[in-house]
């Protein structure tokens, strides 16, 4: 219903009602006006008819009064003369047709005295009202509505007195108005059946009517309102319910002088007085009626001009929307606009479809875009993870390498970590011989090699033959992601391929720009190798070439460390064993060339011998204590002291002694070492520096402390100054580690004396 | 004249050499440079000469003893036996070497026999 109510032609046939609306309320408004009016129209019509009526009567009333003056002038009459009377009467009652009779009473005897008319029995009019007003008032009066005594027919009676020359009232003649005057004056008058004219007298009493109702006569008006306004004597116009309930205008006046003789009453149906405008109104009503309905009409039909484009634009549109992108409306209009706006619209529906289908390519497009990101992605993703794990795998050669302390265990470690990470086959490394003309395998995955192929690898040439002789020239990587790729470039390795019918990688393991060796990878299978693959081999094999280098150098450092140990032995064994053994025999020598001569001189000499002899022994025993330093951990300290004192004794002409007091008590390694060297350090010095003839070394144990003191009697030096070659700093740092007081006392000529003083920590 | 840089060496070779007769140790001297000079004051007949010395070693002194006086005789008496130096020290002007290895009868020999050369 609302779907109804919302399409545009109902809306335009709507809107056309509602545009004609005020129009229909103002036919409406007329209408009552035009009712009103015609109802003032009726009731002013009824009202001047009642006028007129009213004046009429008067007039005939005017007449006979005027009448009855002439008759009560005349002499047969005022003397009432019977028979000249009665026929001058006759003869002007027949002159007046209004008139029912003529007659004269006589006041003597209140008794008839003349008629026009013979009346069949006789009347006593004195105790009528309008007789006795006619002689009380001696006027003329008019009698209420009555049954003529004369007639016996509805009559009202007027009657004026007669006087006599005297002044005396000698009669009264009268008018019977037969009531018939009525008819003779409404058969003048055109007056619709619907109208009623009715005459009441004072009492309320209907005299006459028309139409004509027999019936009502000399009965009260059955109208009780209008009655009772009509009898006030005034005139004016009411609208009333009739009798039969049917709604009446009225008009009423009064006939005759003061409150009346009479009242007129003249009623009209409304429903007739409104007829014409009724019919009017109906007319204009009609008329615009038939005028809205064409309108409304024409209203839907130009609507269904308007709507069939836009139904027919609608459903192309929802084609459109529906995906049917080339659907067009075909549809040919007469309405300039519309055509306009349908080709406007199959232009926008061509433009749509165009940029709809360029939309759908570009999204295409950008799907097949977004795919690649996303598969380029995954590819990323999954390239990142494995770089974190190659990184992982990396960090751990790191961390396996840092432990890593000889080139063949390096070597182990990067290998396998590069044939597990790329789930190669196999691994090997090969270092570049002294020679600088071979490989040497350092160290190959289990292979599956046979054991004389794997003895070939153990050592061979860097000749063109083999791509390990382009890696150590050109320092470059070399890939090969198959056999069939390694044996095209070098088809002496074809042998090779049966075995491994897979992709090999050669890295070169370089340091500082120099090729070292290489790393081999080897797989069963062709494989490609990525970007991150070959990243990962490149740091490995980096780390390895580093790692070996270090390891290389180490190796070095310790062979120069223990080969400046070696030298640095010999010169011990040369400055003091050498000599001392040297000096020995050299005195064993003299003592046989002496003995003869002198055999005390002898027996000192031999003396001399022994002791230097044991002094080579302690010396010996202290530079065997050298190449094996734990066990100057594992000596006591005491012991440590007396050797180094009879070494001395041996490497110079010196008296050297040693003096422990206190309780002897095992220290603390660090201490123990330190002190061990300090002595040592003081004893060379005081020995090659100080040529002192007397050194004492004490060594004091006391509660929760150990004093070591060094003395000579040599020629000092001023300790206030630096003296390179002594190895002062470095007791004095050995000190310092052992939280050790350190104090080295000396002059120019005044000797010698070092003093540490060591302390329980607490 | 004794050269050497242990005192232990000097002291038994004095000791050995004072027991023959027709041997006089006239100086002894701890370096080198030490030797230079002293030979310059004394003018032995006969030089020991130790090789590895601080402060003046034995192929520069032979040098400079060489320059100072030609006809000194001047024998080499050394711990090592790296021949490279032994050579060096004969170019420099050494007359002959003798290792230290204590026989005192070669190297009796070896002085006297340096002494009566021309």
């Amino acid at each position: 219903m609302e779907q109804h109510i919302n399409s545009l032609r109902v809306r335009i046939a709507l809107s056309v009602i509602l545009i004609f609306l005020p129009v229909f309320v103002l036919i409406g408004l007329t209408a009552e006006d035009y009712r009103r009016f015609a109802i003032d129209e009726a009731q002013e019509d009824s009202l001047t008819l009642a006028r007129a009526i009213a004046s009429d009567n008067l007039q005939y009333i005017e007449s006979t009064h005027h009448l009855l003056i002439a008759l009560a002038q005349l002499p047969f009459v005022r003397d009432q003369i019977g028979a000249v009377c009665d026929n001058t009467l006759e003869q002007i009652l027949n002159e007046y047709e209004i008139y029912s009779n003529l007659f004269v009473i006589d006041v003597a005897t209140g008794q008839l005295a003349c008629s026009a008319r013979p009346l069949s029995e006789a009347v006593d009019y004195a105790e009528t009202d309008w007789y006795q007003a006619a002689v009380h008032t001696q006027d003329f009066v008019i009698s209420e509505y009555g049954v003529s005594s004369g007639t016996g027919q509805p009559a009202v009676t007027m009657a004026h007195p007669i006087r006599h020359e005297d002044g005396e009232i000698t009669g009264v003649v009268a008018a019977g108005l037969s009531l018939r005057w009525f008819n003779t004056f409404t058969r003048n008058t055109s007056l619709s059946s619907e109208t009623s004219i009715t005459f009441i007298d004072n009492n309320g009493i209907v005299m006459a009517r028309y139409p004509i109702d027999e019936g009502a006569i000399g009965q009260p008006y059955m109208n009780e309102t209008v009655r009772e306004l009509a009898l006030t004597g005034e005139e004016a116009t009411i609208q009333s319910t009739g009798p039969d309930g049917q709604q009446r205008l009225y008009a009423y006046t009064t006939v005759g002088p003061d409150s009346g003789h009479f009242h007129v009453i003249v009623g009209t149906l409304e429903s007739v007085a409104l007829a014409d405008a009724q019919a009017i109104a109906a007319r204009n009503l009609a008329i615009l009626s038939g005028i809205t309905l064409l309108v409304a009409v024409l209203g839907w039909v130009s609507g269904g001009l308007i709507t069939r484009p836009i139904k027919s634009l609608t459903d192309v549109s929802r084609q459109i929307a529906e995906g049917q992108l080339s659907s067009r409306t075909l549809l040919n209009t007469p309405i300039i606009e519309l055509q306009q706006l349908v080709t406007a619209f199959n232009d926008m529906a061509a433009s749509v479809e165009e940029s709809t289908l360029q939309r759908v390519r570009q999204l295409n497009e950008a799907n097949e875009r977004l795919q690649r990101e996303i598969e380029e992605r995954a590819r990323a993703q999954q390239a990142a993870e494995q770089t974190a794990n190659q990184l992982v795998h990396l960090q751990s050669v790191t961390s396996a390498l840092s432990q890593a302390l000889t080139v063949e265990q390096i070597a182990q470690v990067t290998v396998d970590q590069g044939v597990e990470v790329l789930q190669a086959a196999s691994g090997s490394l090969h270092l570049v011989a002294d020679d600088g003309e071979s490989f040497v395998m350092v160290y190959n995955t289990p292979s599956r090699l046979p054991v004389e192929t794997q003895t070939v690898w153990q050592q061979y040439p860097a000749e063109p033959d083999y791509p390990a002789a382009d890696v150590l020239r050109t320092g470059e990587a070399l890939w090969f992601s198959s056999a069939e790729a390694l044996t095209a470039l070098y088809p002496t390795m074809a042998a090779l391929a049966e075995i491994y019918p897979g992709a090999t990688a050669l890295l070169p393991l370089q340091v500082s720009q120099q090729v070292i060796g290489h790393m081999s990878i080897s797989f069963l299978r062709p494989h490609e190798f990525s970007q991150q693959d070959r990243i990962f081999l490149f740091a490995l094999a980096y780390q390895a070439a580093q790692a070996i280098h270090r390891a290389q150098l180490s190796e070095q450092a310790k062979e120069a460390s223990a080969m400046e140990e070696r030298q640095r032995l010999a010169r011990e064994l040369h400055d003091s064993v050498s000599q001392s053994l040297f000096s020995a025999t050299a005195i064993a020598e003299t003592v046989p060339r002496i003995w003869e001569r002198d055999q005390e001189r002898a027996m000192q000499h031999l003396q001399q011998v022994i002791t230097l002899n044991r002094g080579a022994m302690a010396e010996m025993r202290t530079l065997l204590l050298e190449l094996r330093p734990e066990a100057i951990l594992n000596s006591p300290l005491k012991d440590l002291l007396t050797q180094l004192v009879q070494a001395a004794r041996a490497r110079a002409p010196i008296e050297a002694s040693l003096v422990v007091q206190g309780d002897v008590e095992p220290l603390p390694p660090a201490a123990h070492m330190a002190l061990y060297r300090i002595a040592q350090e003081s004893i060379h010095n005081a020995l090659k520096h100080s040529s002192a003839s007397q050194l004492i070394i004490e060594l004091t144990y006391m509660p929760a402390r150990v004093r070591l003191q060094i003395a000579d009697n040599g020629q000092g030096f001023d300790a206030s100054r630096t003296h390179a070659g002594l190895g002062l700093g470095s007791m004095r740092e050995r000190a310092e580690q052992i939280h050790a007081e350190f104090q080295i006392i000396s002059a120019d000529g005044d000797g010698t004396t070092v003093v540490v003083l060591w302390h329980q920590p607490e | 004249m004794l050269v050497d840089n242990h005192e232990l060496v000097r002291m038994s070779l004095t000791l050995l050499l004072e027991s023959c007769e027709d041997m006089e140790v006239v100086a002894e001297a701890a370096s080198g440079l030490q030797a230079v000079e002293l030979n310059h004051a004394i003018r032995p007949d006969v030089i020991l000469l130790d090789l590895l010395m601080a402060n003046g070693d034995g192929v520069t002194a032979t040098r400079l003893l060489r320059d100072q006086c030609p006809q000194i005789k001047i024998l080499i008496l050394s711990g090592t036996i790296d021949y490279s130096l032994i050579r060096t020290a004969l170019q420099a002007g050494a007359n002959d070497y003798l290792i230290k290895d204590g026989r005192a009868d070669e190297l009796i020999s070896a002085i006297r026999t340096l002494h009566w050369q021309n």
